[in-house]
């Protein structure tokens, strides 16, 4: 069962309000010196031009696409680095994961059984600096994420013939990638089939870089892109600059709004929203949970110009089945069955909707909540049946770290599930870490933690992509519980070779397998935030599953 | 050579009146107040006995001195008002828990993730935190715990300020030509950035057998951060002290540099060392609620005075009473232990009384 939706009269009065304060259009006297500078109105009503200011809690890893690989980053340079393909743009909920082509002339052409994917570059590309976009620049992006490495480097290195041996020093090119920079044409040879490629080569990390492009995370400029916006100064961990790129135009794609975007990180989640509240900043990085303390007030003096918008993403407890105590089911299963899901949900502000499943609702193979198999994840957890399977498993009194992130409602998370192992009969404690440096922490190989937070928001609309977060071969950046049942893999890389929808009780049967064995605790998927400040134009933003705040639709009034 | 205590403090009187002439008669004239005047012989109490009674009639200082005590006490009772009164822990969750007010039943965190203000009812006395922990008991064993840690950290200052200042002191030369200059980088640091850096650094990992999530972490740091605020005084005194005739004289009588240290100087040096030790609780205190404020202190899920004002600030405007009840409380126990370390200094420093007389 979902979280209760916001009333229907808020809704129809957020819509009113919306349309009204639309219709007002340019002649809004509400603007700011920022909006001022911005030329003639829109065609939806909006100025073109202007800076646009976003509030946010947590910095992206680094503003290098070939290294980073979190939503705060996807956010930013996903308007600066554009792949072959591209999700579509301006448009809200799951429909916004259409793939459509992006440098591509075309989709793919798939041969060779699903093991040849063939790109042809439009003609006369540009980077924003002026210098021509080569087929081998793809070829060296793919390099580069390998060797930095890109966050998601598994997601190339293992299924593009020859990445392994590039990634191990073997050879000194990826030799399934053939390029032909005179004809623009470039050809992926694949290991075995994958249909995931295609959404893999519509995630900006693959989007080509120039050759001369160093080898290294370029944290503080990112690199050279060729999207609708560029970077402008970064200072890396607080304030993230992108200037509109006057070069960019690619036929059929958005150009964006703003001359002007400020990501500004400010872990203080609250004041940010006041921020926006009080018309400071534009954008509430959605992202970020509007703090349960001000969520009255934005609802009631701003219904107008918030809308808390579902997407595809889980959040879940991991845990590592190498050691003691989560090397044994009954332990992990005991954790599941205390959970309380509706607790985690309150502590989200009530944005979560409580799950049992990987596989969140948008997508492909999701299982209805109702086949949880330890408790209703709408009800009370079953604390009989958690007491008496960890008295089974013997393990009580084992001592664990319980890894969790800083910021809020994550580290309340953390203590609320650090109560329940402790509840259990665990002696647990947490250890909570800094935001932006909690997943490449609990992700290092050398620490390998036993248990701890994560979340995942989708990449792209197939259900391997949030599944492949416990195949054996995710490496530990992303299994951080080092999962390893053959199984499980088995089937995986069984099922990404078929298109997802006919085999979409497969993917849903391999969740609920997974969910059996405890191999994750996830507890919802959660709805994000869109909130501006009244100097935007709301019914134009769009909050994407794929980019979050899509910044090509924002536009001052 | 031991003597008594009181014998050696009148000895050193007599020596100091021959040394610096106006510290003999100010603490005779204190001793005899109107007697002095009067030509009658002083009383033979000690100067101990002295400062105790000056302090007795300090009527403000045993005022705060009784609200600290109070304070004490209320959060060392801690545990007997979450098991008896309270029926919850300090870290036990209860975000989906009601509790019956008026006959009605109430969410203790609403679905939307806000939680219940001040019932004044045995249970959420103070109201409840996001995760539904009763405040009240997070308010007391948060004082349990800013206490615990500003009384460990004062041990450690009073400890090793005292033995460096005695060291760099009495010894100069190289033993002082090597610690000072340690005191002096501590010193240059702002013991804010310092606490947040280094406790930041600790939280983690923790140091030697301590792990980063206890509370001997903050102590440990704040204990080492505030050292040389006693070292640096405490050597400026020995340094004064060891030149003394009755020093000279143990000298003389063979008694070796650490004998004189611990038998000579430190009883001469204990007033200046007493002063010290309400401020640098004081002081403790407040930086243990600083970096926990900051999230560099007591680590989650424990509670201190310091953590529970920054879980409150994001409910200022809703439930104000999360943070100022103990914002409330800091500001009590950290006035009434300055109020009682100035009473202390006074009943200590006579002349700092004739002064006031004066």
């Amino acid at each position: 069962m979902k979280r209760k939706t916001r009333p229907a009269a808020a809704t129809l009065l957020a819509i009113t309000a919306a349309v009204a304060l639309a219709a007002c259009g340019g002649s809004s006297s509400s603007s700011s010196s920022a909006a001022s500078s911005g030329s003639a109105s829109g065609s939806s009503g909006g100025k073109e031009g202007g800076t646009i200011t976003i509030a946010s809690g947590t910095p992206p890893l680094s503003a290098d696409q070939g290294l980073d690989f979190t939503t705060q980053g996807t956010e930013l340079y996903s308007v600066v680095n554009l792949p072959l393909l591209t999700f579509v743009r301006g448009v809200q909920g799951t429909a916004g994961s259409k793939i459509e082509p992006g440098l591509a002339k075309a989709m793919p052409t798939v041969s060779n059984g699903g093991k040849t994917y063939t790109f042809q570059l439009r003609p006369g590309l540009h980077y924003s600096n002026g210098m021509p976009i080569k087929a081998s620049d793809v070829t060296y992006a793919v390099e580069r994420d390998i060797k930095i490495p890109w966050q998601a480097a598994s997601f190339v290195s293992a299924y593009i013939k020859g990445g392994s041996d590039y990634a191990k020093g073997k050879s000194k090119t990826i030799s399934g990638m053939v390029t032909n920079d005179a004809t623009g044409t470039i050809k992926i040879n694949l290991v075995a089939p994958f249909a995931p490629i295609v959404d893999i080569f519509a995630l900006a990390g693959t989007a080509p870089v120039p050759s001369n492009t160093p080898m290294k995370n370029l944290a503080a400029t990112g690199t050279i892109g060729d999207g609708q916006y560029k970077w402008g100064p970064i200072t890396p961990g607080h304030t993230y600059t992108l200037v509109k790129n006057t070069k960019f135009d690619v036929p059929g794609l958005p150009k964006g709004h703003a001359d002007k975007i400020v990501y500004n990180v400010n872990p203080n989640v609250l004041a940010n929203a006041e921020q926006v509240l009080n018309n400071q900043s534009d954008v509430f990085d959605a992202g970020d949970t509007l703090p349960s303390s001000i969520l009255e007030q934005v609802k009631t003096q701003a219904a107008d110009r918030f809308q808390a918008i579902p997407t595809n993403s889980s959040y879940y407890f991991w845990f590592s089945t190498q050691k003691k105590p989560f090397n044994n089911l009954d332990a992990r299963q005991a954790v599941l069955a205390a959970l309380d899901d509706r607790a985690l949900s309150r502590l989200d502000s009530g944005f979560i909707a409580e799950d049992c499943h990987l596989i969140p609702t948008g997508i492909i193979g999701h299982s209805s909540p109702s086949s949880c198999p330890f408790h209703d994840p709408a009800g009370p957890p079953n604390m009989t049946l958690a007491k008496s399977l960890m008295q089974k498993s013997g393990m009580t009194g084992t001592a664990i770290t319980v890894y969790g992130e800083e910021r809020s409602p994550r580290r309340q998370w953390l203590d609320y599930f650090t109560g329940v192992l402790n509840q259990l009969g665990f002696k647990a404690t947490e250890k909570v870490v800094n935001s932006g440096v909690y997943f490449t922490t609990i992700g290092a190989p050398s620490l390998k933690p036993t248990v701890g937070w994560g979340d995942w928001v989708q990449d792209f609309p197939n259900p391997w992509d949030f599944m492949q977060l416990f195949a054996s071969d995710a490496g530990s950046s992303l299994n951080y519980g080092y999962v390893s049942d053959p199984h499980y893999d088995q089937t995986l890389n069984k099922l990404d070779q078929q298109p997802p929808d006919s085999v979409a009780g497969q993917w849903s049967a391999l969740d609920q397998y997974a969910v059996n064995k405890a191999y994750y605790a996830a507890y919802g998927h959660q709805e994000f935030p869109k909130f501006y400040s009244n100097k935007l134009n709301f019914n134009s933003g769009v909050l994407s599953v794929e980019y979050q705040t899509d910044l090509t639709s924002l536009q001052l009034k | 050579m031991a003597l008594d205590p009181s014998l050696r403090s009148r000895g050193r009187d007599a020596e100091s009146s021959g040394a610096d002439g106006a510290g003999a008669g100010v603490v005779l004239g204190e001793q005899g107040g109107d007697a002095w005047s009067e030509g009658r012989h002083a009383p033979a109490i000690g100067p101990w006995q002295l400062a105790f009674r000056r302090l007795r009639r300090n009527k403000v200082a045993l005022a705060f001195l009784s609200l600290f005590v109070l304070l004490v006490v209320v959060c060392l009772l801690a545990p007997v008002y979450s098991k008896h009164i309270a029926h919850i822990g300090p870290n036990t969750n209860n975000v989906t828990g009601t509790i019956n007010l008026n006959g009605k039943s109430t969410n203790v965190v609403s679905t939307d993730g806000v939680p219940i203000g001040p019932t004044f009812t045995s249970h959420y006395f103070f109201g409840a935190d996001t995760n539904g922990r009763d405040l009240a008991v997070r308010l007391l064993y948060g004082g349990r715990t800013s206490l615990l840690i500003g009384g460990v950290a004062t041990i450690i200052i009073i400890f090793f300020g005292t033995l460096i200042g005695l060291l760099c002191g009495y010894f100069r030369g190289i033993v002082d030509a090597l610690l000072r200059p340690l005191m002096e980088l501590i010193w240059s640091f702002p013991p804010v950035i310092l606490g947040v850096a280094v406790g930041t650094a600790l939280a983690l990992g923790g140091i030697g057998p301590i792990k980063g999530n206890s509370v001997m972490i903050p102590a440990l740091i704040i204990g080492v951060i505030y050292i040389p605020y006693l070292g640096k005084p405490v050597r400026g005194e020995v340094l004064r002290l060891r030149e003394q005739d009755f020093v000279d004289a143990a000298r003389l009588q063979g008694l070796g540099p650490w004998r004189i240290m611990i038998s000579e100087i430190l009883p001469n040096a204990a007033s200046t060392i007493i002063v010290f030790v309400p401020m640098m609780l004081a002081i403790t205190i407040l930086l243990e609620a600083y970096l926990s404020f900051l999230g560099a202190g007591v680590q989650a899920p424990n509670a201190s005075w310091g953590t529970l004002i920054s879980d409150g600030i994001q409910y200022i405007q809703t439930v104000p009473t999360y943070s100022l009840i103990p914002g409330a409380m800091l500001v009590l126990t950290v006035l009434s232990i300055n109020v009682v370390g100035d009473g202390v200094r006074d009943a200590l420093d006579p002349r700092a009384q004739v002064r006031l007389k004066t």
